[in-house]
């Protein structure tokens, strides 16, 4: 039996400020196993980043849990002491690289400063540590193919893919089980995608992060690297399947028109199916849809979608829970 | 290691290039000349001229400024003092009613004034940097009482205050006076700073420090405050200027400091003495013009500095 490492419990977390209350995510539940590479995909809005926010313990202000639980290692994030997440949990156990990393260097510092600050928790004040840091993440940047003088620069002097590979160092160095990844292409070239995922997929060959959580929009990258995959929208889970799956033999109406949505063509420049886009837009989440959320857009959509939001229905032939009415006879 | 990264490697060997730590002095020195040429050679006047004023006072013949001078009278056939004596070679601002050498006053008055400014200055720059940046970072409770204290510094009357404060403390020491005009002129500043702190702190390497185990006070002086340390700056020079003109301001009627010998003081004496009205123009016009020229540089200072600053947040 695997390990489960990270385990979601029918998790809420709204957004409360003057524009009212943003039920972001909405009782999402799902685990990860011991090194697993999970791919988190949906539309933009669709409460990915929130989700990553909430997973690492300590979410922005005005993101607020409003119930469910998230165990890490058995352990339940916010039932734990404060001063204990931030000493044991945090990148020891979880690593987060957040959106836009291009922007997660501080830009008055050299990346040595950065670096020295970042790890001074760990490793306290002693003087000649400094030094010992130092060579342990020159090392450890080596392996993620940065050269030693990366540290004596600024950050506006690195390139975006070399910034991005920086801010995955700093958040592995401590060797976390988990490593959460939110959007890391998002502003990448095509070449310089492939090296961070060449990056990552090294980091779990050598077993520096066993299990990484991949959260993108970008489903042709997401198929390079993961095995399992969650399509979100409108802050719930839809459907759960291993990526070949998804990919080949999509189930939820969502999802069939999420993949239809991808451009891809042959190398001579044709393509096989016509690109089709979702008409419409996801749902204002300040006071979502009784029934099912993707019932405005669906082509498929039932009378009971209206009212009633669907359980996980198991269907026979595919063997994956997903969130469609259209699925339960199937199911019995 | 994945070929495509070596590919990268190899490329990032051959674009860094083999510079000593001399050429790149030099290079940084030339861009920075190139840049901000004026700002420089401005600055470099401002702190010799500074320099040589307080490196005048601390030798003969200015190192005392209440030496008072004789000369030989050949009427009486006695030493007589040597009062309201006019500029001459020999007294260059000419005396005081004490036959003090009126340029070796100024000059202490110039040193202690800048002093004054300086350790004032410093008081309400920490004020400010704390209130600005410990109240958005812990929020809550905390921010709520910062910016509850700013803003009731924001709205009371600066200057009447000031005034009120030094009339009704007897005590005339310098850091009563210095105590009194910090306490009562952080606010804008902390306010502005906290501005800027609050923007900063939603920023995305602060997450990072933050996911990096990074205690939270340490994350706001370490990682926020270098971002806001050009508004920092500026607001020292600020209130450098600004403390200098109101302590000048506060002697002149007389309820300031009496310890330290400041342009205010010699101010002060010229209105009391009626130096004004006896046209001994030697005695007040000089210690005026030093002021407003001194407010005039910070002035300058300030406004070149935040030219400088600006082209970062482009």
């Amino acid at each position: 039996m695997t390990e489960k490492v990270l385990k979601i419990e029918d998790l809420k977390g709204y957004y409360r400020g003057s524009f009212g209350v943003v039920h972001a995510i909405d009782g999402v539940s799902f685990s990860v196993n011991k090194g697993d590479i999970l791919a988190i995909a949906g539309e933009s809005g669709c409460g990915k980043t929130s989700l990553a926010e909430l997973l690492t313990g300590t979410p922005i202000q005005m993101l607020q849990l409003e119930g469910g639980q998230v165990y890490v290692n058995d352990l339940s994030m916010y039932e734990l002491d404060e001063e204990f997440i931030r000493k044991e949990i945090l990148c020891k156990v979880i690593g987060y690289v957040p959106q836009a990393s291009q922007n997660s260097l501080n830009p008055v510092k050299k990346i040595r400063n950065f670096i020295l600050d970042v790890t001074r928790e760990r490793v306290g004040r002693k003087p000649r540590q400094k030094e010992k840091v130092l060579d342990r993440v020159v090392e450890h940047f080596k392996k993620l193919g940065l050269e030693r003088s990366v540290i004596d620069k600024y950050p506006h002097e690195l390139s975006g893919g070399m910034k991005q590979r920086v801010i995955v160092g700093i958040s592995t160095i401590w060797n976390p089980l988990i490593l959460i990844v939110d959007e890391p292409t998002s502003a990448l070239d095509v070449t310089t995608q492939q090296l961070l995922i060449e990056t990552l997929r090294h980091l779990k060959k050598t077993g520096i992060v066993e299990t990484i959580l991949f959260i993108s929009h970008d489903i042709p990258v997401l198929a390079q690297i993961c095995n399992t995959c969650i399509i979100m929208y409108a802050g719930r889970i839809v459907e759960k399947a291993s990526m070949d799956d998804i990919i080949n033999k999509p189930q939820h109406p969502y999802t069939k028109m999420l993949i239809n949505s991808i451009a891809c063509f042959n190398p001579d420049g044709s393509a096989e199916t016509k690109l089709e886009g979702i008409p419409g837009s996801p749902p204002d989440l300040k006071n979502p849809p009784k029934g099912c959320r993707f019932y405005p857009r669906c082509p498929s959509r039932l009378e009971k979608c209206k009212e009633n939001y669907p359980p996980f229905f198991i269907s026979r032939t595919h063997n994956n829970p997903v969130a469609c009415w259209l699925y339960e006879e199937i199911g019995d | 290691m994945t070929k495509q990264m070596e590919v990268d490697l190899k490329n990032q060997e051959e674009l860094k290039l083999n510079l000593s730590t001399r050429d790149i002095i030099k290079e940084k020195f030339h861009a920075a000349m190139d840049r901000y040429k004026h700002q420089i050679i401005f600055m470099l006047v401002f702190f010799i001229v500074i320099l040589i004023i307080v490196i005048l006072t601390l030798i003969p013949p200015f190192n005392d400024p209440d030496k008072q001078y004789w000369y030989w009278d050949p009427v009486v056939e006695f030493f007589q003092l040597d009062n309201y004596a006019k500029p001459s070679l020999e007294h260059l601002l000419g005396t005081d009613q004490n036959g003090r050498d009126q340029l070796t006053r100024l000059f202490h008055a110039v040193r202690n004034s800048l002093a004054f400014g300086l350790f004032t200055g410093l008081i309400c720059t920490g004020i400010a940097v704390f209130l600005g940046v410990i109240g958005p970072y812990k929020g809550g409770v905390v921010d709520g009482i910062a910016s509850f204290i700013t803003n009731i510094a924001l709205v009371f009357p600066q200057i009447p205050l000031i005034l009120l404060m030094s009339a009704v403390l007897r005590i005339r020491a310098w850091w009563i006076t210095m105590l009194v005009i910090g306490l009562f002129t952080w606010s804008w500043a902390a306010r502005s700073i906290r501005s800027q702190v609050l923007t900063i702190k939603e920023r995305n390497f602060i997450k990072v420090a933050k996911m990096s185990a990074l205690k939270g006070v340490r994350i706001a002086f370490y990682e926020v405050l270098p971002n806001v340390l050009p508004y920092v700056i500026l607001a020292f020079i600020i209130f450098l200027g600004n403390a200098i003109v109101i302590e000048a301001g506060i002697a002149i009627l007389g309820v300031g400091q009496q310890n330290w010998l400041t342009l205010g003081l010699l101010l002060q004496d010229a209105l009391q003495a009626g130096w004004v009205q006896s046209f001994s123009y030697w005695l007040w016009i000089p210690p005026g013009i030093c002021l407003i020229l001194i407010y005039l540089s910070f002035f300058m200072v300030q406004s070149s500095l935040s030219q400088t600053f600006e082209q970062r947040t482009s």
